[in-house]
């Protein structure tokens, strides 16, 4: 049966009808029509569908919609309108860490989550933020150079 | 070269460029890093109706009965299509093998059975679990070792009824569809004298291309004759003419509409799911119906990559001086051979490898077997023979007691040498050995920082590679200058992140001599309007579409002289271009504005003197022809590029683990259009084939059902795998005569010779010699044990 959930998206408030078998990625992308998430795997495997839960990097293919019910959902779409993200822009942009950028969005959103934890993120830390996430364009070594850019 | 149309205009003379301006970012990141570019899944139409598609899964089997009672039953569900709705469709795109659902029979796991579609894909998802198929199981073929033997059931037990494009030299009543042959020199008398002759066997697995964006195509046909489709195919304009082919209706009748792919890397080259769009969405005219796939689906339901098995007999002096070779390639090439056909081919004259060997005889077989179709994938047959000979050389030299780099430049082709194909290489194909000693100085000069308990050793392959396509296979672009003076270009080369039209923003504005912000292009393709292009695919838009795009600004500046003749009353070949203005060549004070003549000249009385400047470029490969049937010789590859590899590895002495410290490559790019794009296609593309060295490898059951269709299973490179690597990229930019200033196409060879070096590295650290890919831990950790230098 479908349920009713109050939640904040991109710091909007929403009452939505969800499905019980509904995926937040599915909400997102099928219900909201915020197609910036994508969808690479649906089995939590790839990263490209990351967004923020309360701060913290989820893959929404493996979340339920049902679950954000009281919580805080930042999506590419919302992060977009940051000053955060324009830093991060300038540092794909200074690395050419763009190739087909259906990964892209997904890197940005664990970059950010990274940077909200802490701004000298250690090798290991830059690694555990990123390790999950699979691009098959760049071979990495922009996004890293770009990471790094950021944290210097 | 042979045949070749030389023309050296675009690297000497008017169009002689030392700078080609850089773009600050490509022309697509703000929208890519941002979410807003769209992908195909992106794309929905109100009233849209979702395909699911019930799939085999059994590799090869009867179908007996497929019941959709139950199925039907569903509410909301608009249609059920199977294989008994197909009348004479057939996808064509070498051989006629292929229907858009399986009719009869299933010959791989994966194949589609039945499409049910619907508004609601819950619903769909339900009916599609009440469908019941009764398969009658067969024996499956997973191979072309097993599918070539005398007892192999038959994957197609008809093939010799099948239309085929072009001759594939097929053998009638067995599993091989693609029999390509070369023969060169006279190999008996080689193998009579040589001192040594030097078998081995290479196997590489098929492997999946995982682009991150799985298959996608959107169809609707607005009369029962005429279709728009948006797909995301690196192919639009190939695409509409296999679907024009399989309803036999007129190309023009179809509309093909292409935006960003999510990768592409060949996997969505030639047709994979679009004929199948195409055939459900006739069923229910007027309405869009969305064909998308889902991870596993990308992985086994539509097109597969590489597999093959090499077998190469090396004859050679006791100085390492090759003599002559014969070579077996058998590829296990999936359930419908269409897609490799050129692949057999290319594998087979690329089996020299960058070698001079005057006396060669080789046989490359496309093999039926029960997998999903092997279709094009970054490199195409390179890598696979690369493996197989950048290691056969090395164990030549190892075996002979010489020095491997001697060995290879004993043998390289250089100015003046015939290829396998019996075409002359010049100076202009690419500084090989300059690029051979590069890698090989690079890696002489690192210096490792050895820790206790582990093993070192650098690897090193020099590669080449060809486009190997129709001889046919042109491109097109359209130059139009608005009121303005700004300039829209188009052309027909996919973007799947390889930066192809920030590229060609960047060649119109050097050809042009105009500054970035006034060349706009047109980045969506529409088949309607778009300018022709065969497919994005060989790494060959940049030097062909740009050749295109060249050959529409010279025509281009000749209008614009020729409206500067009529104004300024000076003859057109006493005036220069500039790019922002005209000069006459006598005195430099005469000149028109580019602007103020670029839609002809409006004079102060409103007359018009000249025409708007409006422009068409081709490119037509030029001089190529088929190969022979029986030697295999001719001009199947119009232009080449030459490069060199390297690896520098870790292995922990106790486990067998393997970690990359150093990966590079040396490439004679010609001209390097972005230093920066180039950088990120040659590092994508020897990060993508480490994939393939190491841990990549379709695996199956015993029934022949995939059984690693997921990334968990299926292990591609990742971050953690590269952050602690360095990384290099060397550029030669010998010119080609044909690529815009001297281009060549790079976006493919990063993959070439990585499987090999790393080989060879492994081979270095532990003298231990590895046959099969990948190089995983596993049989690293087992040979070691075997050959007793385990360290327990």
């Amino acid at each position: 049966m479908a349920k009713e959930i109050k939640t904040t998206i991109n710091n909007k408030k929403y009452k939505i009808e969800v499905p019980p078998q509904m995926t937040l990625l599915e909400l997102l992308r099928e219900k909201l029509i915020m197609t910036g998430t994508k969808e690479g795997c649906g089995n939590g495997e790839c990263g490209a569908c990351t967004v923020l839960l309360n701060d913290k990097p989820v893959r929404s293919c493996i979340v339920l919609a049902h679950e954000i019910e009281g919580k805080e959902v930042i999506t590419i779409e919302g992060l977009k309108e940051t000053g955060d993200f324009k830093e991060i822009k300038e540092a794909f942009i200074a690395e050419d860490a763009v190739q087909c950028g259906f990964c892209t969005p997904g890197f940005v959103m664990a970059i950010k989550a990274l940077l909200n934890r802490t701004k000298t993120p250690t090798d290991e830390e830059i690694k555990e933020a990123l390790g999950g996430h699979l691009c098959r364009c760049t071979g990495y070594e922009s996004i890293h150079k770009a990471v790094k850019r950021l944290v210097k | 070269m042979q045949n070749r149309h030389l023309s050296l205009k675009y690297i000497e003379g008017e169009f002689k460029m030392v700078d080609i301006p850089q773009a600050e970012k490509r022309i697509d990141l703000d929208k890519k890093i941002s979410g807003e570019a769209q992908f195909i899944d992106d794309i929905s139409f109100q009233g849209m109706l979702h395909a699911l598609v019930l799939r085999s899964p059994h590799a090869h089997a009867e179908i007996v009965d497929i019941n959709l009672d139950q199925a039907l039953q569903v509410e909301g569900i608009e249609k059920i299509i199977t294989g008994q709705d197909i009348k004479d469709e057939v996808i064509n795109v070498d051989i006629g093998d292929h229907r858009p659902l399986a009719i009869d029979k299933v010959r791989f796991q994966g194949e589609p059975v039945a499409v049910v579609l619907s508004e609601d894909k819950w619903k769909a998802k339900k009916a599609l679990n009440l469908i019941e198929v009764e398969y009658n199981p067969l024996k499956a073929v997973m191979n072309a070792r097993e599918a070539i033997k005398e007892d192999r059931p038959l994957v197609h037990e008809n093939q010799d009824q099948y239309d085929r494009h072009l001759n594939t030299n097929h053998h009638p009543g067995t599993n091989i569809f693609r029999h390509y042959k070369l023969r060169k020199g006279n190999v008996d008398q080689a193998f009579e004298n040589a001192d040594k002759i030097i078998e081995n066997t290479y196997d590489y697995p098929q492997r999946s291309h995982t682009q991150m964006e799985p298959h996608g195509a959107i169809a609707k046909w607005t009369t029962d004759q005429e279709m728009v489709m948006y797909a995301s195919t690196q192919s639009p304009f190939f695409v509409r003419t296999t679907i024009a082919d399989m309803f036999n209706i007129s190309d023009t009748n179809i509309t093909v509409k292409a935006g960003y792919l999510g990768g592409g890397f060949g996997g969505k080259s030639d047709v994979s799911i679009e004929p199948l769009t195409a055939f459900i969405a006739k069923f229910v005219p007027n309405k869009y119906v969305k064909l998308k796939l889902d991870r596993e689906e990308a992985f086994n339901a539509s097109l597969i990559a590489r597999g093959a098995e090499v077998n190469l007999k090396t004859a050679v002096t006791q100085e390492g001086k090759i003599l002559g070779e014969k070579a077996s390639l058998y590829f296990s090439s999936g359930a419908y051979g269409s897609t490799s056909v050129h692949i057999v081919t290319a594998a087979g004259h690329n089996s020299s490898g960058p070698y001079e060997i005057d006396n060669m005889e080789v046989d490359s077989y496309g093999v039926y077997t029960n997998t999903p179709p092997v279709g094009a994938f970054r490199g195409y047959g390179h890598p696979e023979v690369h493996w197989a000979k950048e290691r056969q050389i090395h164990l030549i030299a190892k075996e002979l007691d010489l020095n491997e780099h001697q060995v290879r430049l004993k043998n390289m082709l250089r100015p003046g040498s015939i290829n396998a194909l019996g075409q002359e290489i010049e100076e202009e194909n690419g500084d090989l050995i300059g690029c051979y000693e590069k890698i090989k100085k690079k890696l002489d000069q690192i210096e490792i920082d050895k820790k206790p308990g582990k093993v070192y050793g650098k690897g090193i392959a020099a590669i080449m590679k060809s486009p190997v396509m129709p001889t046919n296979s042109a491109a097109s672009a359209t130059l139009r200058f608005n009121e303005e003076g700004t300039v829209d270009i188009a052309c027909s080369g996919s973007e799947m992140g390889q930066g192809t039209k920030t590229a060609m923003k960047q060649i119109a504005a050097a050809g042009l001599k105009l500054p970035l912000e006034k060349i706009k292009i047109k980045e969506d393709i529409s088949t309607d309007n778009s300018p022709y292009g065969w497919q994005t695919i060989g790494s060959t838009t940049t030097w062909k579409a740009g050749r295109a795009v060249m050959d529409a600004i010279e025509k281009a500046i000749d209008k614009l002289k020729e409206n500067a003749e009529l104004l300024l009353d000076i003859e057109k070949d006493k005036l220069e271009y500039q790019g922002e203005k005209i000069v006459s060549k006598d005195d430099e004070n005469i000149y028109v504005k580019t602007e103020d003549i670029c839609f002809g000249h409006l004079s102060e009385n409103g007359l018009v003197t000249g025409e708007p400047v409006q422009t068409y470029g081709t490119y037509m490969p030029k001089g190529l022809t088929y190969t022979d049937p029986e030697t295999g010789q001719g001009n199947a590859a119009a232009e080449w590029t030459f490069g060199a590899q390297g690896v520098v590895i870790e292995i922990d002495k106790e486990t067998g683990e393997l970690k990359l410290l150093n990966m590079m490559m040396a490439i004679d790019a010609g001209k390097v259009i972005s230093p920066k794009m180039a950088r990120g296609q040659i590092i994508g593309g020897m990060v993508q084939e480490m994939g393939g060295a190491l841990t990549e490898e379709l695996k199956y059951g015993k029934n022949g059902e995939m059984r690693n269709n997921s990334f968990t299973d299926y292990k591609i490179p990742t971050p953690l795998d590269l952050y602690d690597a360095d990384l290099d990229v060397f550029f030669f930019e010998t010119p080609e005569p044909i690529g815009p200033f001297g281009a060549r196409g790079i976006a493919e060879h990063g993959t070439v010779g990585i499987t090999p070096a790393f080989g060879n590295a492994i081979s270095d650290a532990l003298g231990i010699e590895m046959f099969e890919l990948p190089l995983s831990r596993e049989k690293i950790y087992l040979k070691m044990i075997e050959e007793g230098d385990l360290d327990v």
